[in-house]
């Protein structure tokens, strides 16, 4: 794999201490491990490619004049 | 102390608008299509947005010059110089306003006052009236007939102007009637008012939603540039409804007036719209153009659609309104509306919200999307055979 880093792994987690934990204890101390950089999901905007759908409720004044 | 009696009584004169009862209805009924609303179903493009957020993240929040940022003026000024051949002094001829409606205010609050007429051809824009009220001038109603195509006739003012007259209001394209009025038109109408002592507020809001040719200013005859003041917004051509934002542009004179109702009344239209809106006027004709022909093709589409539930409609070649006559239904057209919206879920305006002569006809926008224009016009075509039983 080219680029700054090997291997990417992808987890759910039910909140961020429960992914830090993950990394602290289950990938950081492996051997071969040198260095890891945490990525959070905030908003998922496209899957595969995919644009979802945006929400297209009118939210205009019924009545203004 | 009664507070309603502290209320002086021109205010007071003045009837909430005629739309205003359908808000009520509406919010307790479920699956509405609503073809009542006057503003683009559009988000205003992109690019425009991004450069008010620029400006906000650089902290431009200060308030702008009176009149006005001059970069905006300069835009404005070769806008309508490149869109209709108008040419304005961004130094002393334009005044940037909060939406088209507050330069038909404060023009009028210049212009006008008791003892003055200002003569407004109706069916028309709401806001008219009674501005003209609010300054105790005499508002004098020409009602314009289908037969014209609503469209102002020379005979039609001439029978209303008096020595008193000293404004005409002119609105085209026209809310609600979509009517236009072409260059010929115009020639009649200058030829009765370039020996007189009357001003021309030319409305020209919807000026870019022209759908069979290119919209003419009444201010683009020599005659008339002196006596016409121009107004005119970003709300309907670039879907900028919220940001607030119109524009007056006339005789030096009548704005250094008008800048004085402003700043006093004002002070200056929102900055973060006025950063925008430079964006709107230097890259943003392309999507005028996407929106203008989507318009045109909901609005065949939506004469088609009334025609065949069987009400005559005209057609209407500017803004985004069609104006059917629902006279063959037997209904007035308040009633029409109730039934329609009680019965069909369809919202649509009765035309005696825009004046008396709009009695016979309704408003409906094609302002919404294909999808929902198709229902509305399915359940209106409903209604009409429900009438025919």
């Amino acid at each position: 794999m080219s680029g700054g880093f090997d291997l990417t792994v992808m987890l759910d987690g039910k909140s961020l201490k429960e992914v830090a934990s993950f990394v602290a204890e289950k990938l950081a101390p492996l051997d071969a491990v040198l260095s890891t950089a945490t990525h959070f999901v905030l908003k998922k905007y496209k899957d595969n490619g995919t644009i979802f759908e945006k929400d297209d409720t009118d939210t205009r004044e019924v009545v203004i004049l | 102390m009664k507070m309603a009696e502290m209320i002086v009584p021109i205010i007071k004169s003045v009837p909430p608008s005629g739309i205003r009862k359908y808000f009520d209805m509406i919010n307790e009924m479920k699956d509405v299509i609503s073809l009542g609303i006057g503003e683009p179903d559009f988000v205003t493009p992109w690019n425009i947005r991004e450069e008010g957020i620029y400006s906000l993240e650089k902290g431009d929040t200060h308030y702008s010059p009176n009149s006005g940022y001059i970069e905006l003026r300069d835009e404005i000024s070769k806008y309508l110089n490149r869109r209709f051949g108008l040419y304005y002094n961004p130094r002393n001829e334009i005044i940037v306003t909060v939406g088209g409606s507050e330069g038909i205010d404060a023009a009028l609050r210049c212009l006008v006052g008791k003892g003055d007429e200002v003569i407004i051809p109706e069916p028309c824009f709401v806001a008219y009236k009674p501005c003209a009220v609010f300054t105790g001038a005499t508002p004098v109603i020409i009602n314009l007939r289908e037969e014209d195509q609503f469209r102002l006739t020379p005979e039609l003012l001439e029978q209303a102007i008096t020595e008193k007259t000293k404004v005409l209001i002119l609105a085209f394209p026209n809310n609600p009637t979509g009517a236009i009025m072409t260059k010929e038109d115009l020639e009649g109408i200058v030829e009765i008012l370039k020996d007189k002592d009357i001003i021309v507020i030319s409305d020209e809001i919807y000026a870019e939603l022209s759908y069979d040719e290119q919209h003419v200013s009444i201010a683009s005859f020599p005659e008339m540039k002196e006596k016409t003041l121009v107004i005119s917004g970003f709300s309907k051509a670039y879907a900028m409804t919220g940001w607030r934002l119109g524009y007056a542009c006339g005789h030096p004179d009548l704005i250094k007036a008008m800048l004085k109702v402003h700043q006093y009344a004002i002070m200056s239209a929102p900055t973060t719209a006025q950063r925008a809106a430079v964006e709107a006027l230097k890259n943003g004709d392309r999507d005028v153009k996407t929106m203008v022909r989507e318009y045109n093709r909901r609005r065949r589409v939506m004469v088609d659609g009334f025609r065949k539930a069987g009400y005559d409609c005209f057609e209407p070649l500017g803004a985004f309104y069609v104006f059917p006559c629902i006279k063959r239904s037997g209904l007035i057209s308040e009633e029409f509306c109730e039934r329609l919206l009680l019965e069909e879920k369809v919202l649509v305006v009765p035309g005696t919200a825009f004046g008396e002569c709009g009695e016979g006809f309704v408003r409906a926008t094609y302002a919404n999307s294909m999808e929902n224009i198709i229902k509305a016009l399915n359940r209106i075509q409903n209604f009409s055979q429900k009438q025919n039983k």
